[in-house]
């Protein structure tokens, strides 16, 4: 029996939170302030760093649109493929944990 | 017939000349002045009337801006009330867009850690059996 990864399993549970996240923001999307709040009520420890290198992250998979302001906030909003994702349309490649479908 | 005058009598004369002279002129520049008098009070009397009449229409006009100056700062009273009223009742009528989005997500995070762990019980319960 190998080692559980935590790491990797908190990289990818905050992969998944963002979706989530996101898919309640459309469709106007939301700055990165109000998705670390969510994503610190599930990890109090999050950090805004780790929050950017994961939406970075799912902005090179364009499963997400991130605008990086000149302000220096971050805007996302789900691109077309993030929502089918999100709304369990089409099959997740590795990389998010996305919960096997329950209900 | 012959006249005389003596030195006297032609002082007497030229002194009666000149005294009727300067009465004429006396007189007629009395004349004058109480005309130009005449003339100036009617003048005066007029410009007063015209100022008075002036007056009353500037005082009148002054009354209606006053008057719309005052419905209008009503106006405005009642637009900033009913803004306070608005601002008041926002927070009981609405929910902020970032307050939905974070408790909606939250509560799905929990969903599919729910799920999680009952599929994790439902494994383990299988594995048990076996």
């Amino acid at each position: 029996m190998h080692q559980i990864d935590h790491a990797r399993l908190r990289r990818e549970a905050l992969r998944w939170l963002i979706l989530l996240t996101l898919n309640n923001a459309r469709p106007i999307g939301a700055f990165e302030g109000l998705i670390l709040s969510v994503a610190q009520s599930e990890y109090p420890d999050a950090t805004p760093l780790e929050l950017r290198r994961e939406m970075d992250y799912l902005h090179d998979r364009e499963l997400v649109k991130v605008d990086k302001q000149p302000n220096g906030k971050w805007f996302a909003e789900l691109s077309r493929f993030g929502v089918d994702v999100a709304e369990y349309t089409i099959v997740c490649e590795p990389g998010i944990a996305r919960p096997a479908k329950y209900w | 017939m012959s006249v005389e005058f003596n030195l006297a009598n032609l002082i007497f004369v030229v002194i009666a000349l000149f005294s009727g002279g300067w009465a004429l002129l006396k007189i007629i520049a009395i004349q004058f002045e109480r005309g130009l008098k005449r003339d100036l009070q009617e003048q005066f009397r007029l410009q007063e009337v015209a100022s008075k009449a002036h007056y009353l229409q500037l005082n009148t006009r002054l009354d209606v801006l006053d008057s719309a100056a005052k419905a209008d700062a009503g106006q405005w009273q009642r637009v900033e009330r009913e803004l306070l009223n608005l601002k008041a009742d926002m927070p009981l009528h609405y929910v902020r867009r970032e307050d939905y989005i974070r408790g909606q997500s939250v509560l799905e995070a929990k969903l599919d850690g729910l799920g999680t762990k009952l599929e994790n019980a439902q494994l383990r319960a299988l594995k048990n059996a076996s």
